[in-house]
């Protein structure tokens, strides 16, 4: 059989999907040549940058980063093992309560957060009219700074970590968890020690999202009163749109973001999760006695980062407005027709990102150094400013592309450089479950590289594929930087519509369209969760 | 099986609900090119106007329905977005320019574009009646309005005979953590700096700089941030353009404060302003139309919609304010040229950067 071998492995990699990965990496590295080739132009015209600023900001943004990331990696994975791994009432529902927060910006959360709990905030002067506290007595000052936006970004970025999470616990063996409770081990302790490693992979890239999201977010830490690299590059822009000098401090942005992907790469790899020698279903434990203190705790998480943003927001639409914020209200006709086209567009670039990433994500297991170099270069453009990525574009687009061509492809090529390292990211993370002598079977069987992929191994991952589709989706659909830069004349996003108003402290002007934007999230629920059924009925409790 | 049918549906409507909607936009500027074939001796053939604001699109949005009633054989497709992202846009666009005309609320952005050749001049009609100061030597942009810097206090926390009487007196101990401030990132705040600079030297800014950080001063993003805390009472005082101050007076609630003009004097040089302007882009694919845009923005019936859009002085003499917003003088406004203003921005960041302003 040497020969058929043979064509299993020179068959393995096709050149055509060789070419989609390479074709994305390129993709990703337009802002890093951007930046390279702007940078050496600031090198001797913009006034170097200090040490000590470096410093401080290196500190800000990676401290911003980690805790963010913590809090995210900690709320979405208790999420996710209350919601697959009980008898909870509703799954879906709460499936789609704890993906909320994700469809609201986050800087819209900040500003709803701030109004309530800043100092002189609503709350504060509530506690005061009813004598229960003094003006300056209660932290309400620990809104700014680190503290506050880690913690806003952390909650509205969960789902970063409870999708992968929640896809894995449906997809993964009940086998160790039936032993262990043989032998007596309590539920959360039997969570820790057998389920935790496993997750370890989904949990470790979501936080590793959540972390570079941070490092490149300007509006939370903006608002919130940190300097980080992207409010400070950001400054460059300002007065006199010194894009040499932003390129020169994105450097250590990307140095950052070059580290952190080798990191975790160190501690994961990207090997494969043997699961156990014999498959058996999930399954799931009654909440019984614990049922009140989990549902309150469910309850909290979804108060704060859906509760509180839109009930602000809902606060504002019924108080009475100024004059000048009536004007910032946009007929409802018109915002139907935005969300038509926001919800449209979402779905056709998620659906060409995911297509891509799935074939990156097979390169990067399977053709080696070549392969891995290419699909990570990919990812280094999430971790930059927005503004960065979408210079980067309008820069190479309009050198490149006929007038003509120009519309939307600019800014569907700044998602796809945005959007494609989660999409791998997710994907990887549900591939690891696949194990490489399936594909081999197919092979073996005749099937060739894309009957493999078709019929093996996007069947095997589909709740990793469907719930990344998710996440990229609801990306898009809040994406801003890239969107307020890049759109035609003329074309609005839902996200577009939010920022506007509160641009201008506007922020019942906003409320509409933001609720439309929770509705929207409704459709890749319908589309994920529908089909789905626990794996079997409850049969034990918590204890 | 079924959930993949379902996805590819999803796709194809999503592709024809976008391709639909911008069959329309597409059409329009389609549409143009063969009429400039067909019409080339008519006066004005575009019928196209891309529009690149900085200024929010609630008070530009009036001004380009005014205009396009006017106009109606010309399209505004606006875009508005940040003054200073649509800039590094047109300057990244300049192999193969997009927008046509680009308006800020910052003229600093528009100096910066100017002086990297992205511009084209134009002079309207009417700009000779403008103060040389406020004007562009080889007309590459066009002044709009003016905005002032004022001090604005809550008027729950301190009372106007307590109030500061200059941008100087706020380096008073008794101020320590009572003021709010826009952050460097800020182009007026950026522009405010500058104005020091040439007009009393960088001691002077540094001093202003130090006075602020030694009182504890709170940076924001912008001003609105600033107005909502110091309507709050959070902050005593607050350092705003003035129209930060009119919108906050407006508001159903947070609305008791009061402002204070700098008057030139003994320890104060005098108000300092910044204006917001239009410009053409060089190259840019509808001249014609452009040129009709920026007459329009410098009639008086459309300086007056800026004013009472948002409370701003119209550049265009004798065009009325607003109710109840205060006159200013010429003659108590700093008399350093806009462009020699602009010149110090690196400087102005850099002070800012060395003072320790976030």
């Amino acid at each position: 059989m040497p020969g058929a071998d043979k064509n299993i492995t020179s068959q393995k990699n096709p050149i055509a999907l060789l070419i989609v990965t390479a074709g994305s990496a390129l993709c990703g590295c337009i802002p890093a040549l951007y930046i390279l080739f702007r940078g050496f132009q600031a090198i001797g015209n913009t006034y170097a940058p200090n040490l000590t600023l470096i410093t401080t900001l290196v500190i800000n943004t990676l401290t911003l980063g980690i805790l963010a990331a913590l809090v995210a990696g900690i709320l979405g994975t208790i999420h996710a093992i209350i919601i697959e791994r009980t008898d909870i009432a509703f799954p879906n529902l709460w499936r789609f309560l704890v993906c909320t927060p994700f469809v609201i910006p986050p800087y819209v959360s900040a500003l709803c957060l701030l109004a309530l709990l800043r100092p002189h905030g609503l709350l504060e002067k509530w506690l005061v009219a009813q004598g229960l506290a003094s003006f300056g007595q209660l932290p309400f000052g620990a809104m700014f700074g680190v503290t506050g936006s880690s913690f806003v970004l952390g909650i509205c970025l969960s789902p970063y970590v409870f999708f992968p999470v929640s896809a894995t616990l449906r997809q993964g063996s009940g086998h160790f968890m039936e032993m262990a409770k043989q032998n007596g081990v309590h539920f959360w302790r039997r969570h820790l020690q057998i389920t935790l490693p496993h997750l370890a992979p989904a949990m470790g890239g979501g936080m590793l999202l959540v972390l570079l999201y941070s490092l490149a977010d300007f509006a939370v830490p903006a608002l919130l009163r940190l300097p980080t690299f992207s409010t400070t590059i950001y400054s460059r822009f300002a007065g006199d749109v010194d894009r040499a000098g932003a390129a020169l401090l994105s450097l250590p942005l990307m140095a950052i973001t070059v580290v952190l992907l080798l990191i975790q790469d160190r501690m994961f790899g990207h090997g494969v999760i043997q699961i156990a020698r014999s498959w058996a279903p999930q399954r799931v434990a009654r909440l019984g006695r614990h049922a009140f203190s989990t549902y309150l705790f469910l309850g909290i998480s979804i108060l704060l980062s859906v509760g509180i943003p839109l009930g602000m927001l809902s606060y504002w639409l019924l108080s009475s407005v100024s004059p000048a914020e009536q004007a910032s209200f946009v007929p409802i006709g018109q915002l139907a027709l935005i969300t038509g086209k926001t919800v449209g567009f979402s779905v056709f670039m998620t659906s060409i990102i995911i297509v891509v990433a799935i074939v990156c994500a097979r390169t990067m297991r399977h053709a080696g150094t070549l392969g891995y170099i290419l699909s990570r270069t990919a990812q280094i453009g999430y971790a930059l400013p927005g503004i960065v990525v979408a210079l980067s574009v309008v820069l190479v687009s309009t050198r490149l592309l006929p007038v003509t061509l120009a519309g939307l492809v600019p800014l569907g090529i700044a998602l796809f450089i945005r959007f494609v390292p989660q999409a791998i990211q997710g994907i990887d993370v549900a591939m690891l479950q696949i194990t490489p002598t399936i594909e081999d079977a197919g092979r073996s069987m005749g099937q060739n590289v894309y009957q493999v992929l078709r019929y093996l191994i996007m069947p095997l991952s589909t709740p990793g594929i469907q719930t990344t589709w998710a996440l990229v989706f609801l990306g898009i659909l809040k994406e801003l930087p890239a969107t307020l830069i890049l759109r035609p004349a003329g074309f609005d996003t839902l996200a577009v519509r939010v920022w506007m108003p509160t641009s201008d402290g506007f922020t019942a002007a906003a409320a509409l369209p933001a609720m439309l934007m929770v509705v929207c999230a409704l459709i890749p629920f319908s589309l994920i969760f529908r089909t789905q059924r626990k794996a079997s009925p409850p049969e034990y409790s918590i204890e | 099986m079924h959930i993949r049918s379902r996805l590819t549906l999803l796709v194809l409507t999503a592709y024809l609900t976008v391709s639909c909607g911008f069959g329309a936009a597409a059409n329009q500027s389609a549409l143009p090119d063969l009429t400039n074939s067909v019409s080339e001796e008519t006066k004005n053939t575009d019928t196209t106007l891309i529009l690149y604001s900085g200024r929010s699109e609630a008070l530009i949005k009036p001004v380009v329905d005014a205009f396009m009633l006017e106009h109606p054989t010309i399209t505004v497709l606006l875009k508005a977005g940040k003054d200073n992202e649509l800039a590094a846009a047109i300057l990244e666009e300049q192999a193969n320019p997009q927008a046509d005309v680009y308006i800020t609320t910052n003229m600093l952005t528009t100096i910066a574009l100017a002086k990297q050749s992205a511009l084209t001049p134009h002079a309207v009609p009417g700009i000779e009646g403008i103060p040389e100061r406020y004007k562009s030597k080889d007309m590459m942009w066009t002044p709009l309005t003016l905005r002032a810097r004022v001090i604005m206090y809550n008027t729950n926390l301190i009372t106007a005979a307590e109030a500061p009487k200059s941008f100087a007196d706020l380096a008073d101990p008794k101020w320590k953590g009572k003021i709010a401030a826009a952050n460097s990132t800020n182009g007026s705040m950026q522009a405010h700096i500058a104005t020091i600079i040439a007009h009393s030297g960088p001691d002077e800014a540094t001093r202003f700089l130090e006075g602020l950080v030694a009182n504890q001063t709170t940076f924001f993003g912008g001003h609105t941030d600033v107005r909502k805390a110091v309507g709050a009472g959070e902050f005593a005082i607050g350092i705003v353009n003035h129209y930060y101050y009119e919108l906050q007076r407006h508001e159903p609630t947070d609305n008791a404060v009061s402002v204070v003009y700098p008057v030139a004097g003994t320890d104060e040089t005098g108000l300092v302003v910044n204006a917001t302007a239009a410009a053409m882009i060089k190259n840019c694919p509808h001249p014609q139309a452009a040129a009709l845009f920026l007459d329009f923005l410098f009639l008086p019936k459309t300086q007056r919609q800026f004013a009472e859009l948002n409370y701003e002085y119209p550049i265009v003499p004798n065009v009325a304010l607003a109710p109840d917003v205060r006159p200013i003088a010429d003659s108590n406004i700093i008399s350093t040229p806009l462009e020699e203003i602009a010149s110090h921005v690196s400087e102005a960041a850099q002070l800012m950067g060395f003072a320790g302003i976030p």
